[in-house]
């Protein structure tokens, strides 16, 4: 890996540049980040101040972005995204009463604060931004949140849905003119981390017309032409001062990924996401172009369904999991961009547990454990796809490393379209990949019995983990609700079915002359922040 | 005569609903549906059989097919099952009119398809002759070698070396075309009239040469008109008919031989919206499409058989 987001304030600064806020609001919003969101890192914002203070932006000009992704589903923010296009207009029209950062931090939005009102988790005071206007020059307002979060609530079948499963719809109250009164069906402790996905957009009380977006975000909505364009203008109204710098956002919609390349070293665009890994040779030898190399806290995960045989023996796991050389892995089939990762999810969460050794490959202890397991040598076949970038090559380079240890690993190859809804859950060794999710949500979607990606993944069936998931959504206390999580993770460190060896990468392309790019966990093209970025 | 003709109208339209149920089949069996692609990987079951329903995907093919088939007939293509999805006043969910969603591709594919035949046309007419007149002459070599070699490399390797040329060795035009601007058409109509450019020009070669060979010709040099006149009078308007066929299948081919330049450059055509579609399994917009295409090609093939007919008149009484 080439650039590490971790262990490097770049991002916190880069966040705070972003947000283009004063010093003061800075430090008093660090402060209010590392008391109500209860995330440890998003404390580091405060560092930010000094750099945020140098800053030589320059304003105007259009930005000119192509994607990829173009089919655009709605142009309602909380529906099920059609592409990039879809998210793209999402993120830059709207906003959350909570968002995530370049490194996957919960931040402060339309809400400064989010507190739980009782111990056990139940009720929440959400606190409203105040200035925040709508882009029609209407304030935001508590009506505008309780709205909403029924909208989203009551959405049947849809990710927003699932994700505020805790909220009770009408257990939403207005407490004074910027506050609103949360109540949950179970305890939740990370109502922070749900409240900040993609799927939670707020809209204004009583729209069910999207066809000219009403958004508080950055941009306004200019024009469209279906399929093929999408024209944002800079909203004067922004409660974010100097921000956005350019007074317009184009989004082209390329399919083709060398026509989007030509299009960028044409100079008819200014930024594209490339979704071909063979383009980045090109893009680094042009000189008129920069490579945007992001680390994401999205990763791939070989899953062993913990029911089946033989991954229903613990030794059988291990063997699989020590059998992967993973620096060799990143380096063959993610072109050597990634970060290593070490069998749990998500590095970039607050309470990532770093203090569980790094797991490498050990050859000799993969074959003693496969003897000890009675199968010295072993056929398995592993149901893949070539659906995502290092998804196949990593498995084939797997497999020639089980070799080495009595391990035949066949692979078989499935359709892309349809491997997610057909394949997984049906076999019992397979390849899922993820993107971020908050800890808390991942362990109720994945390791309890009863989730439905735990259904399709390692049908995990574990009653200690059961209670301790149920224990940490009950606390409050960060310190006390991370110390429960490493609990958690080093249960699926020991003992899980997931073989999880690297993190996805996003690579964009950029002109030489956009600035302000900074690598962004969440998704390609720094998250569509296009607010962040200035044309030198 | 006009019962061939009347034969062929009926052909015509019979193949035309062959198109529709082929396609209909097709894309029935095509794996996953819009609202698997819509909701994507994270799809719960339960969110994918409400989608479904709410777009009407779970009544049955032949309903389905029936419906669209009666709309079709009153050029009605339905809506969208992907894109611009919304809640109607009776809270159904219904997406964007496909016809309003094709309007426009189809009209940038007609100007291109336009622009290539006006180039073609008269490029064809001016290599054709020159090597059919000077058959075996260099010239005539030269032109044979140029134009299939030209032929021989794919489209879209045509395509990406004129991008290369021209638009980034030597920045003169814009590498992918937004627009049915100028500029913007210049590259793309390069690179279908250089494929297409040999096949009319060999079609018309082969005319002039065997009406050079005739006994007409023959009988016009005897009588001591000048090459020029020859040429000019008897050989050209003689060409000009067979060859008027050869033009009406390209019409036919451009149809659906434009999706790969459109994609390479990102012309917002059909061959964009085409591939969209497919890839959101939005089989109103995929059906539409296609029985466009599928009606520029039997139509320009009923203009050829036409023409032919109107050319040799011992097809007339073929039968």
């Amino acid at each position: 890996m080439r650039r590490s987001t971790t262990g490097n304030d770049a991002p916190a600064r880069d966040e705070a540049r972003r947000q283009g806020i004063s010093r003061q609001e800075l430090l008093k919003r660090a402060g209010v980040a590392g008391l109500v969101l209860a995330a440890p890192g998003t404390a580091g914002v405060g560092r930010a101040s000094a750099a945020l203070l140098k800053g030589s932006a320059k304003a105007g000009g259009t930005l000119r972005v192509g994607l990829n992704g173009g089919t655009s589903t709605s142009r309602d923010p909380q529906f099920p995204p059609g592409g990039n296009l879809d998210i793209a207009r999402a993120v830059n029209l709207y906003e959350r009463l909570l968002d995530y950062d370049g490194r996957a931090h919960v931040v402060p939005k339309l809400a400064t604060s989010v507190v739980p009102r009782n111990k056990t988790a139940t009720q929440w005071v959400i606190k409203l931004r105040k200035g925040v206007l709508w882009h029609d020059g209407s304030h935001f307002t508590p009506e505008d949140v309780i709205y909403s979060l029924k909208r989203i609530a009551t959405a049947q079948g849809t990710e927003g849905a699932a994700g505020l499963a805790m909220i009770d719809p009408n257990g939403l109250t207005k407490l004074d003119a910027s506050s609103v009164l949360v109540k949950l069906k179970f305890p939740y402790s990370d109502l922070a981390g749900q409240l900040a996905l993609r799927p939670m957009p707020m809209v204004k009380a009583g729209t069910t017309d999207f066809t000219t977006p009403n958004g508080t975000g950055p941009f306004k909505f200019d024009t469209a032409v279906q399929g093929q364009l999408e024209r944002y203008v800079a909203n004067k109204n922004y409660w974010v001062t100097g921000r956005p710098y350019v007074d317009a956002v184009e989004l082209h919609v390329i399919e083709d990924s060398t026509a989007r390349l030509n299009a960028l070293i044409g100079n008819q665009i200014d930024a594209m996401n490339i979704t071909d890994a063979s383009q980045i040779p090109a893009v680094k030898s042009n000189g008129a172009l920069f490579l945007q190399a992001s680390p994401s806290d999205g990763f791939n995960a070989l899953c062993m369904n913990t029911q089946v045989k033989p991954y229903n023996d613990v030794r059988v796991r291990q063997a699989i999991r020590l059998i992967a050389d993973r620096p060799q892995l990143i380096k063959t089939a993610m072109q050597g961009y990634g970060i290593v990762l070490n069998d749990m999810f998500f590095k970039y969460d607050p309470s990532y547990p770093s203090s569980i050794p790094q797991r490498h490959q050990d050859l000799e202890q993969a074959k003693f454990l496969l003897k000890k397991a009675g199968r010295p040598t072993l056929d398995v076949t592993l149901d893949t796809a070539d659906a995502l970038t290092g998804m196949l090559a990593g498995d084939i380079v797997l497999s020639q490393q089980a070799k080495s240890a009595g391990l035949n690993l066949k692979i078989v190859r499935h359709d892309p379209a349809t491997y997610w809804t057909t394949v997984l859950g049906k076999r019992p060794f397979v390849h899922d990949a993820f993107s971020h999710a908050p800890f808390l949500n991942m362990c109720l979607q994945a390791l309890l019995p009863s989730g439905p990606v735990n259904k399709v993944d390692t049908s995990w069936n574990d009653p200690k983990t059961t209670k301790l998931v149920a224990e940490a959504a009950r606390t409050v206390n960060p310190k006390k609700r991370t110390a429960i999580i490493h609990e958690i993770d080093q249960i699926q460190w020991n003992r899980g079915g997931y073989l999880i060896w690297g993190g996805l990468t996003w690579f964009d392309a950029y002109r030489t002359n956009v600035k302000g790019v900074v690598p962004n966990a969440m998704r390609t093209l720094g998250d569509f922040r296009f607010q962040n970025l200035w044309l030198a | 005569v006009p019962r061939t003709i009347a034969w062929r109208l009926v052909g015509g339209v019979l193949t035309l609903w062959v198109v529709s149920l082929l396609v209909f089949a097709a894309t029935e069996v095509l794996p996953g549906d819009p609202a698997q692609v819509i909701l994507g990987k994270d799809a719960t079951p339960q969110g994918v059989a409400t989608l479904r329903r709410e777009l009407g995907l779970d009544r049955p093919a032949y309903t389905r097919y029936v419906d669209w088939l009666s709309g079709v007939v009153r050029l009605d293509f339905g809506n969208s099952v992907s894109v611009g999805l919304h809640a109607d006043a009776t809270g159904q969910l219904t997406g964007t009119p496909v016809r309003s969603l094709i309007a426009a591709p189809l009209r940038n594919s007609a100007i291109l398809g336009g622009v290539t035949l006006l180039f073609l046309v008269p490029l064809s007419f001016l290599l054709g002759t020159a090597a059919g007149v000077w058959q075996g002459s260099r010239l005539d070599t030269a032109m044979q070698v140029s134009t299939l070699s030209l032929t021989a490399i794919p489209q879209f390797v045509l395509a990406f070396i004129l991008v290369l040329l021209f638009a980034i060795a030597w920045p003169v035009l814009p590498a992918v075309s937004f627009h049915a601007s100028p500029a913007a058409l210049v590259l793309p109509v390069a690179t279908l009239v250089g494929v297409s450019v040999a096949y009319t020009s060999r079609m018309i070669r082969a005319g002039v040469v065997q009406i050079l060979n005739s006994d007409y010709v023959r009988v016009a040099r005897l009588k001591g008109l000048p090459e020029r006149a020859v040429i000019q009078r008897h050989v050209i308007p003689n060409a000009i008919a067979p060859s008027l066929q050869a033009f009406a299948l390209m019409v036919g081919w451009l149809a659906g031989g434009l999706v790969i330049v459109e994609a390479v450059f990102a012309y917002p055509g059909i061959g964009q919206g085409m591939v969209a579609a497919v890839s959101t399994r939005d089989l109103p917009v995929v059906q539409a499409y296609t029985l466009v295409i599928a009606a520029v090609y039997v139509v320009a093939n009923l203009v050829a058989d036409l023409l032919a007919l109107a050319a040799n008149p011992r097809l007339r009484t073929a039968q």
